[in-house]
């Protein structure tokens, strides 16, 4: 875990998933950019973790099933 | 025509002047037609000017005024609309993207047959972004209009992404304007620009028909020159629709509570990032609101905001501009940052995604407790006045600020208001941002309004815009 809260190894093996997706997308050039966005993006998912749910606490947008009946 | 100029003039007041026949649709679809026509491009804020839709729309309002069907308020008003509203009539909507100059729908997006039912003229489709900003830019040239110049300096930016729309009405070129947010969208060009701006509750407007970016946080809503314009468009453009199920299933009718006194709350620690002129302004008008409201100060519960409003926007955005990474409409956008921005959204995954979705409905919760005894909750819209035209967006810009009031309002989907608070010492606008729970915008508009009532900043004028 670094100072920032973050999982190196975790950080880099999604990079190397989006690596993996979209590399003949992205100059070689470019990777350290991108890197650095899956990174901040890391950020973000670490800080979640400072919040304690307990399981009923549902995702806020629910699926509504479709029904022509109303 | 009248010898009042039509310009700088509020919706109200045109509206007014229509239906007392001062003035006639036509008129006024040509005056603001010849401003897009001579000034647009001094402010890269047009995309396209709709000049044969909108002579068709005005001589109808004007067939129908004449023969006693008078529609309301904005029947004959001219406007324009984020070029991101699916337009038909073969009229381009390109989503700001270069490759996508020449994309045109077969359909009109609902606010803009809501816009055309209240009797409103489209005379253009405004600048904006790159597909909203969703790919993050690293300067503010971001679009193939070229960089938003903001009409109090050109040498600064409008903000974005709605940037023509907050030009255009800054500048004169259109009484109001459509803009889209997802995050900042409507109101940091409100801002900037000097102008007045409504982000309306989730659901609140039909998306239909609007690029879609992050299908949870996406909203429509008004920017125009008074509180009491937004109000006005928004009765226009809310309300269900089949079209599209997020829209709330509720009518909605623009009241303003002008009597009672108000129950208003500063977020502690508002201003702690904020610019000197910015603060000093602010200051000032909770000053000012404090003859006509109870004022407390709160404290916000302590969670994650922005990480929480990022992810949500990173997993949806992830997807919604998928398919446009993979057909090579990404690879030919202008600036360097968008055209990387997209991959590294794939990181976020969907554990992360539904752990920010459930984060979100516990906030979602203790704010609406928090704001419920309230009018609204006060905050400078922005930190900083406009940003010089050179910024380096990925370095320069938020200099470690956060963005609480944005990621809160727009994770939950809560309505806000933006209206002009003075200017710094530079001459540029600064405003106020009233926040409030879901579908409260009478009692944001209510307390804008009154604040414009009290002062005078809506009023001004940009130096070099003439008439």
């Amino acid at each position: 875990m670094s100072d920032s809260g973050i999982d190196a190894r975790e950080v880099e093996s999604r990079f190397e998933m989006v690596k993996a997706l979209y590399g003949p997308l992205i100059d070689p050039g470019d990777l350290g950019t991108v890197r650095n966005r899956v990174e901040t993006a890391m950020r973000s998912v670490a800080a979640l973790d400072s919040v304690e749910l307990d399981l009923v606490a549902e995702p806020f947008s629910v699926f509504v099933p479709e029904s022509s009946e109303g | 025509m009248d010898t009042a100029s039509p310009g700088f003039v509020s919706v109200r007041e045109l509206g007014e002047r229509v239906r007392t026949r001062q003035v006639s649709p036509v008129e006024l679809a040509e005056y603001f037609l010849g401003r897009l026509e001579t000034h647009g491009s001094a402010y890269n804020a047009v995309v396209t000017i709709t000049r044969e839709w909108a002579m068709e729309q005005a001589h109808r309002a004007e067939a129908e005024i004449a023969s006693g069907k008078y529609r309301g308020p904005l029947h004959g008003i001219p406007y324009g609309a984020k070029d991101l509203l699916a337009t038909s009539g073969g009229i381009p909507t390109t989503w700001g993207a270069a490759p996508l100059r020449d994309q045109t729908f077969d359909y009109d997006a609902t606010v803009v047959q809501k816009l055309e039912e209240a009797g409103a003229v489209l005379v253009a489709k405004m600048a904006m972004v790159e597909l909203a900003g969703g790919l993050g830019y690293s300067n503010t040239n971001a679009a193939f209009t070229g960089p938003g110049l903001n009409p109090w300096d050109t040498g600064t930016w409008t903000g974005g992404s709605s940037s023509g729309s907050g030009a255009g009405v800054a500048a004169g070129l259109v009484p109001f304007a459509i803009g889209s947010e997802t995050w900042g969208s409507i109101l940091m060009p409100a801002s900037f620009c000097g102008v007045a701006g409504l982000r309306p509750t989730y659901g609140r407007v039909s998306r239909y028909g609007a690029m879609a970016l992050s299908w949870t946080l996406d909203k429509l809503g008004p920017l125009g020159l008074t509180a009491d314009d937004c109000g006005l468009v928004l009765e226009a453009i809310a309300g269900p629709d089949a079209l599209d199920r997020t829209a709330a299933d509720r009518k909605y009718r623009y009241e303003v509570n002008s009597g009672d006194r108000f129950k208003l709350a500063v977020r502690k620690g508002a201003t702690d990032d904020a610019d000197y002129d910015v603060q000093k302004n602010f200051d000032r008008a909770v000053q000012h609101l404090a003859q006509v409201a109870d004022i407390d100060e709160v404290t916000l519960p302590d969670y994650p905001y922005e990480a929480v409003a990022m992810t949500i926007f990173l997993g949806e955005s992830a997807e919604a501009l998928e398919g446009l990474a993979q057909n090579g409409v990404i690879a030919g956008l202008t600036n360097p940052g968008s055209r990387l921005g997209h991959f590294s959204k794939a990181a976020v995954l969907a554990k992360d995604y539904l752990k920010a979705l459930r984060v979100r409905g516990q906030i979602a919760r203790d704010i609406d407790c928090l704001l419920r005894p309230y009018d609204a909750l006060m905050v400078p819209t922005t930190q900083s006045v406009a940003l010089p035209i050179d910024v380096d967006l990925e370095r320069g810009w938020s200099q470690g600020r956060t963005d609480i009031d944005g990621a809160i309002g727009n994770a939950l989907g809560l309505p806000a208001v933006s209206v002009p608070t003075g200017f710094s010492e530079a001459g540029l606008p600064t405003s106020i941002e009233f926040l409030g729970n879901a579908y409260s915008e009478n009692a944001l508009l209510s307390v804008a309004h009154a604040y414009q009532g009290l002062t005078r900043w809506h009023e001004e004028r940009p130096p070099g815009v003439t008439l």
